[in-house]
Order: structure tokens, then sequence, then C-alpha cells
């Protein structure tokens, strides 16, 4: 019994240490892989910080274990006094202080080109504006061969829920809020932005590969919050092309175009030609 | 030590208790509408019996034939049938669109070759065609006969309307659910059979088109939401779905207009309760029957009449070019007196109309408003369109635009002009589309 204790904190590190020795295997990580260039570099932060806190919780809990089982034959009765001692509280204090600022230092890069908008890149371009409200998307483009313009124009195209991107081209989204706060979240890109109300974010990303990526509103915005589900499809620029130009066709329809097929008369939801 | 041993107490009392929760444990229910509420007792449990036979519960559908319905039909051919365990191949199964249905059979009722209801799925299994009833009658199947299962459709639907409308249009569709009352702009209340944004002419109901493209794109500026993604397989099943509650509501309301006159409280305030019993057995009786089946023929003719080509609204002509000519044109019948577009949606568009501020007739009624406005056929409040906004309800198409203007806002004071020509049409079109630009730079300047 005297080596229960010992035993249970021992277990923990060993645990870890399997789990972390067979998740790569399993999958155990995040649901997908990032499908963009940035989203990458975000889980490689992600992944330092786990092996950062591994480690120390491994070590920490190792060290734990070996005390508490070398005590039990301690037949010592008075124990080391050793608050107040200056050396360790240095120790404890700078390691700690020097992880964290190392962590904050070499994040820096990542966040500067995610949020910092002079730094984004140039090349980009502006496909959209999304307006979220409760409890949709609300999408906006400019009309084919034009420049999205802060205010709307008579021939901008609108739809809902639907934003398709060109495929390996970083995108940019002016992103606004029709009522409370929402979050444009995209798990598969690591993309995650407040829309918050009076005010126009920039949001900008890149897809890597085609396909449709889940998008969710991840901020609590009123009890249709899990209703705010979309999808960003990623697409090839001629696809994307075709795409805005149906959207332009369709808008513009009255009904009484020599090439009405009925398929104007309704909505239709393209799959992605190639799935992820 | 005291209030720990409380504290214990309460904390096994909450995790006994925890697993009955706090709400009543009743299923969904078909909620009467009010007119039922002003008919005798005896009246008022006729009117629920009748829509029970016809319609059944949220829980236990049923699929009145008459109605213009697809409440998704599977044919097979019996093998064997020993009243309760039916052997049937069916039709069409093994592909992946038929094995989705497939999941929601059970419930559903098989009909015999002369079309007699036999009983009710309550399972089946695909492999060899194994399907056991319930509810089953004398009726007989006999061997190498055609069977029918109907109603997988019908309950797909139901089962998504559960999940994704029902907290605000209610059960029953009364635009009553639980999230409703948060609402500044009403859930519709399908009960009517009135939908308010059609591509059909004036006088038709909404066609299954309509109802499928408000489902996708939602209402802008209202709380309809957008069900883009949805599946289309499961689109077409709400639709069905919210038509046949649609129709429900109306025999409901055809059947109050048919007792008022007897049996509504109001006109019988001092006759025995005895003697209405008997009468309203009567009526059961004798007219009930016919009376039914002639609503169930009205309104297969109604909602039929709306799927028919001929009652699409298409503009004869073109919209031709959007120039600064035609938007004039447009400027100047919305001002005109015979037109008059702007009594209601005000000189400038911004909805501030002289209407708004008069005492106007109710619908269907020859009453004055208590407060002054303008009221729907639902008895809402409702405010002319603030055509500055650039938002568009019914959807912002030139074609759209069109038909609100050529066959109205159903439902609403917004009235179909049916006289004017396609042209000047398309010119008020012009015009109504350019407000939001106009009212913008003059903001500006
Ligand atoms: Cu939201």
């Amino acid at each position: 019994m005297n080596k229960f204790w010992p035993c249970f904190f021992m277990f923990w590190p060993v645990l870890a240490i399997v789990v972390f020795a067979i998740s790569p295997s399993m999958g155990w990580w995040f649901p997908t892989e990032a499908f963009s260039p940035l989203g990458k570099q975000i889980d490689n932060l992600f992944y330092m910080i786990l092996i950062i806190v591994g480690i120390t919780f491994i070590g920490t809990h190792i060290g734990l274990g070996y005390v508490l089982w070398k005590a039990v034959d301690n037949k010592e009765p008075k124990a080391w006094f050793s608050h107040g001692s200056h050396n360790l509280e240095m120790l404890w204090s700078i390691a700690p202080a020097g992880i964290l600022m190392f962590i904050s230092l070499y994040q820096l890069d990542v966040w500067t080109r995610y949020r910092v908008q002079s730094k984004y890149p140039k090349d980009m371009l502006t496909v959209a504006e999304v307006t979220a409200r409760q409890f949709e998307w609300r999408i906006r483009y400019p009309a084919p061969g034009k420049k999205l313009l802060p205010s709307p124009q008579p021939d901008d195209l609108y739809t809902v829920n639907d934003l398709h991107v060109p495929v390996n081209r970083r995108v940019l989204i002016r992103l606004k809020s029709g009522d409370v706060q929402h979050s444009f979240f995209v798990p598969g890109l690591r993309v995650k932005q407040d829309a918050v109300p009076g005010t126009v974010i920039p949001v900008w990303f890149e897809t890597l590969e085609i396909g449709d990526y889940d998008l969710t509103c991840a901020e609590l915005c009123g009890w249709g919050h899990y209703k705010m589900r979309g999808r960003v499809l990623a697409e090839r620029q001629s696809d994307y092309d075709k795409y805005i130009k149906s959207l332009a066709h369709d808008q513009g329809y009255d009904g009484h175009n020599s090439d009405r097929d009925g398929s104007a008369e309704l909505v239709k939801i393209e799959k992605a030609t190639d799935k992820k | 030590m005291r209030p720990k041993v409380h504290l214990l107490k309460l904390l096994v009392a909450a995790i006994v208790l925890s697993p009955f929760g706090c709400t009543s444990k009743r299923g969904p229910e078909f909620a009467s509408g009010k007119q039922t509420g002003l008919l005798v007792s005896a009246a008022q449990e006729l009117v629920r019996s009748e829509l029970k036979s016809s319609f059944g519960t949220p829980t236990s559908l049923v699929a009145w034939q008459v109605l213009p319905v697809d409440y998704g039909v599977f044919e097979g051919k019996a093998t064997k049938f020993n009243g309760q365990d039916l052997v049937v191949s069916l039709k069409g199964i093994g592909s992946n669109a038929a094995d989705r249905r497939l999941s929601n059979l059970s419930g559903s009722v098989v009909t015999n070759e002369a079309g007699v209801a036999i009983g009710e799925v309550t399972h089946y299994s695909p492999s060899d065609g194994a399907m056991r009833l319930s509810n089953t009658g004398e009726a007989k199947i006999e061997s190498d006969t055609t069977v029918r299962v109907i109603g997988d459709g019908l309950q797909f639907g139901r089962d998504l309307y559960l999940r994704h409308c029902m907290h605000c249009h209610g059960v029953s569709g009364d635009g009553d659910g639980p999230t409703a009352k948060y609402f500044a702009v009403k859930p519709r209340d399908y009960r009517r059979g009135t939908f308010k944004f059609t591509s059909t002419v004036q006088g038709v109901r909404a066609s299954r088109d309509d109802l499928k493209r408000i489902i996708k794109l939602g209402i802008p500026g209202t709380y309809m939401p957008s069900f883009m993604l949805l599946p289309d397989d499961e689109i077409v099943s709400l639709v069905e779905y919210i038509r046949w509650l649609s129709m429900r509501g109306e025999v409901e309301n055809s059947l109050y207009i048919e007792l008022s006159n007897d049996f509504s409280t109001e006109a019988n305030k001092d006759k025995a309760r005895a003697e209405f019993k008997k009468e309203v057995d009567n009526f059961a009786a004798s007219q009930l029957p016919g009376k039914m089946s002639e609503i169930g023929r009205d309104l297969a003719e109604t909602w039929s009449a709306s799927e028919d080509e001929a009652n699409l609204l298409l503009p004869k002509d073109a919209r031709g070019n959007v120039d600064g000519d035609s938007i004039k044109r447009g400027r100047e019948l919305f001002l005109n007196k015979d037109v008059g577009c702007f009594s209601c949606h005000g000189e400038s568009g911004r909805g501030n109309g002289v209407s708004t501020e008069t005492f106007n007739k109710l619908p269907n009624s020859t009453e004055l408003s208590k407060v002054p406005g303008l009221f729907d056929d639902w008895g809402n409040l409702v405010k002319p369109r603030d055509l500055t906004t650039g938002i568009y309800r019914g959807g912002r198409r030139p074609l759209d635009i069109y038909r609100r203007i050529r066959a109205g806002i159903k439902g609403t004071p917004m009235q179909g002009f049916s006289r004017l020509e396609d042209q000047q049409v398309w010119d008020l079109t012009n015009y109504v589309l350019s407000i939001p630009f106009k009212a913008h730079s003059e903001s500006k300047h």
C-alpha cells in the first residue's frame, strides 16, 4: 500500500509517453490536417507547444514519482525545509519565463502574417464581402471582371452560405456582421475571426486543395447559432470563373431569356469537382 | 456538521432526479387552431377527430390519398402474407437514394392491389424482404399481387421539419413555435395555404419550386435563414411536408366555416349541451363524409393549379435596356396616382407612404383597423418595404421584382398590377432596383 502513490503518479507520465508514441499513427490530432499554408504553420506552433508541455509534464511527474518512491522507506523524522530558497525561486521563475518568452517571439511571424494588415501578402484577390447575420452568411461578390467595392454596386452578385474561392490563391474576404457578434470559423483552413458589428475585418487565406471546407460560427450568437452552417468551396480558377458567371446570369435573369431551361429558376448547389 | 448532511441529500436527490428532467414527456402534437376553439365542445371534438383520421398525429401520420402530396411510394410484389408478416420484393431498391429512403419506412402504410390499407410497417429487412406489420385488419393480400408502401417521404419530411423548422413554425405549422415569440417579423403560419413570394400568377398558390427556393435562399431581412446546404432530397421532402401541413390547416379552417353557422358558442349561448351532441352527431353521419371529399377535391384543385406551367408568371417582353429613360419612366409610374405605389412605399420609397398612417380596412373584412397602418391576412401589422435598403425578401433578380409587381405579395396589401403593360412593369422594376443607389448618392451630397 505504501507504494500506491508513487505508482499512481508514475502511471500518468508513462501513459503520456504511450499516447505520444501511438497518436501520430492513430490520427489523434486535429480532425483534419490543415489545408492552407498558414494553417500548417499554425499547426506547427501547436505541435511545438505540445512538445514543450509534454516534456514538462513527463519530467515533473517522473520527478514527483521518484521523490515519493524514495520517501517510502525514508525513516528520517524531519523534512528538509526548502521554502525561501533564493536559488530555487530564481530557477522556477526564470525557466518558465524563458519558455514563455521563447513561445511569444517564435509565433510572432505567423501572427503577423495572419492578423497584421500592413503585413498581409500583397498579391491577394478580394473575393467577397461576407456578412454574418442571425443565422446565416450573406455573401456579396463583385460582377465578373470587376473589383469588390466597399459599398454595394448595382451589378454585385449575392448568395448565401456558399463561399466559392479559387484554389491555390491567396484570397481575402471582408468580414462584417449584420447584427450581433459572430465568428467566421473554417477549421480545415485554421481560419477563425470574429465578425464585430460596426467593423469590416479583412480575413485572408489560401487553400491548398480543391474541395469543400466546413464553415461554422464560433461565437454563440443566439438561439440559432447552430444553424450557421456554410461552406468554403475551393475550386479551379476556371470553375470559379464559371460559377461567378452563372451567378451573374441568375441575377440578371428576366424570365425571358432565350436560353431558359429552368436551371435559372432554381439555385443549384454544385459539388466540388474533386473531393479532397 | 448539519449543513453538510443537507448538501449531501441535495446532491443525491439531484443525481437521482436528473434523468427525469423538468419538461413534460409528451411527444409533439398538432395544436387546434383558434377558430376551432370558437365552436361548441361537441363540434370541436368532431373537428379534432376528423383531422386525426385524415392527417393523423405527428408521431403517426396519415396519408390522405386525395391530396396532391407526394407521400413517397414503394411498389412491390408480395410473395407471402400471414396476417402480420409480409414478404415483399420492393422495386427500385439497391440504389443509394432508395436505401436512404428505406430508413424512413417504418410507420408507412401498406396497401394491397385494391388500394385497401393492410397495416403499418413496424420493421423491414431489405436483405430478405421480410416486413412486419402492425394495426392489421381483416384485409388480405394474395400472393404475387402488387402492394404499395406509402409514406416514407412524408415521414422523412416530418423528421426534418421537427429538426429544422418546428421551433419557429410550430408543430402544426401555425407559426407559433417556441422561438417565434422573439421575432418582430412573425414566422409564416402555413395553415391558410398562403405563401407570400411566388412565381405564380395572381390568385394562385406557391409552387413546389417557390418553397424550395425560399428554403434554399432564406428570406433576407427576416429570421428565415438559408438552408442552402441541405441535400436536395431533404429539401424536396420538407416542401412536401410543409404543403401537407398547409392543407391540414386549410381542412381545419374549412370545417370551421362549415360548422360555425350552427355550432359556434357565440350564437348558441342558451342552448343545452345535450342537444349539440345529437346535432353534431347527426351532421357527422349525414353531411360530413360528402363535405370532406368536397374539401379534399377543392384542395387538390387549388394546389395542383400552382404546379401548372400555365400559371407560371413569365414576362411576355424581355427586360430590355436598363437606362436612365426606363428608370425615369418607372419613377413616373411609381408616382402615378392610378398606379399608386407611393401611397404605401412613400414618394422616396422609404416605406412611409400615407397609408401607413391612416386607418385601413382589415383584409377580408369591412371593419377598419384599430391602429393605423396596413395589415396582412394573418392579422399582422406590416410595413411596406423600405426600397432604399436594397434588401429584397422574395429575391433580387429582375424577374423576382417583376413578379412582385405583377402578381403581388400574396396575403398582403401589396396587390398585383395586372393592368400594366409588360414594359411598364419593367420600367417600375428598373426604378425600384435603382432606388438604393439613388438614396445612397443623395445622402452623400
Ligand atoms: Cu453566429
